[in-house]
């Protein structure tokens, strides 16, 4: 057999076709006539946008590695409970703190109902996106480095002291978020609100809150980023940059076409780059720290 | 569940036919595709999508 005609790389031959046939699908909205484009169309191609990027991430760590997030994740009842709670906590670490508190985006086209009713399925969308593209790129930045077989050096007084300061930074990144409403704290998902410079301060609270998370990976035994650090390994940490320099560009050049969710209050906002702010783009990976250092809550082990 | 292990022609090979590990999400996205591809007709024929979801538009020009 002619190693065209093998299987693995006829099977290789099919994601990138797949691949390609889904970069140029992406950007499908930016050709539709305007009537096509209604709040229920939006809706419906970033669920098709999301959950192709999901499955296309998937298969590149399937193939490389063997192993799919996606399936352990939906394996049975309790790994979708489990996923559930995943996707309702990293909605509230994430909206929780940047849009509920610090107003840094809003989304125009759903009211509160709309809302709520897509928030657990779509943060866990959102959650597992994000890990199964790290985890794409991390599986190809692999072929090309072995990864380090070193334990980490624990240092017990170190995990402690950044669960505290975690705390601390929550905390006062919280109040200060709440402090920077002119006449008192309002929920508002669906339109712009102007806050005195909440990006700090979301800043601040992110950083509290991956601190903590940090604290609780090393009190349950699992590993974190921090830790694959002491041991010498920087791949998780590299995987992660890149991932989220290439997932931003994605996704941010995609919801550039109709804005189905608009930023706000961000530092320097009229410098953009595909139509986002450049300090979302250099914010992408706070996402990324905090819905990895997640990932003790699942059986599988994200940094290593 | 080997996406390497088959002899079926390239025909039988794409994703969906060959190598189909995802169940519930699988189904779940074919929907979604079926939907996508009305969606696209819908540009052709001038079948209406013109229901709102309650947002305020956020002052964006469409």
């Amino acid at each position: 057999m002619s190693p065209a005609n093998s299987p693995a790389v006829n099977a290789w031959i099919d994601l990138i076709a797949a691949w390609i046939a889904f970069l140029i699908l992406a950007y499908l909205p930016a050709v539709a006539p305007a009537r096509a484009i209604t709040p229920a169309t939006l809706t419906l191609f970033w669920a098709f946008f999301s959950m192709t990027s999901i499955v296309l991430c998937d298969q590149i760590v399937l193939r490389l590695e063997n192993r799919s997030l996606l399936l352990e994740m939906t394996a049975n009842g309790k790994a979708w409970l489990r996923f559930a709670a995943i996707g309702a906590l990293s909605g509230l670490l994430l909206d929780g703190i940047a849009q509920w508190l610090g107003k840094l985006w809003f989304y125009p086209d759903w009211n509160e109902f709309f809302y709520a009713l897509s928030f657990i399925p779509g943060f866990m969308a959102y959650w597992i996106v994000i890990v199964e593209s790290y985890l794409a790129v991390r599986a190809v930045v692999r072929r090309f480095r072995r990864p380090l077989k070193r334990e980490p050096r624990v240092n017990k007084m170190f995990f402690r002291a950044a669960g505290i300061a975690g705390l601390a930074l929550t905390a006062a990144g919280i109040v200060l978020l709440l402090d920077s409403y002119p006449a008192g704290y309002g929920f508002e998902t669906r339109a712009r609100c102007a806050l005195d410079r909440p990006f700090l301060h979301f800043a601040i609270t992110a950083m509290g809150v991956w601190l903590m998370l940090e604290y609780a990976q090393w009190a349950c035994g699992r590993e974190s980023l921090l830790m694959r650090l002491s041991a010498g390994d920087a791949a998780p940490l590299w995987s992660l940059l890149l991932a989220s320099l290439i997932f931003s560009f994605f996704w941010e050049s995609v919801n550039a076409q109709h804005h189905f969710w608009i930023y706000s209050n961000w530092p320097w906002e009229r410098r953009t780059i595909l139509g986002a702010p450049v300090a979302v783009i250099a914010a992408w990976p706070i996402q990324y720290l905090i819905f990895l250092s997640l990932g003790f809550l699942t059986p599988r082990e994200l940094w290593r | 569940m080997n996406p390497n292990d088959s002899d079926l022609p390239r025909h039988r090979r794409i994703w969906a036919s060959y190598n189909r590990p995802y169940s519930g999400c699988g189904c779940l996205w074919t929907i979604i595709i079926i939907l996508i591809i009305w969606w696209i007709l819908s540009w052709i024929f001038g079948w209406g999508w013109g229901w709102g979801w309650g947002g305020t538009g956020g002052g964006v020009t469409r």
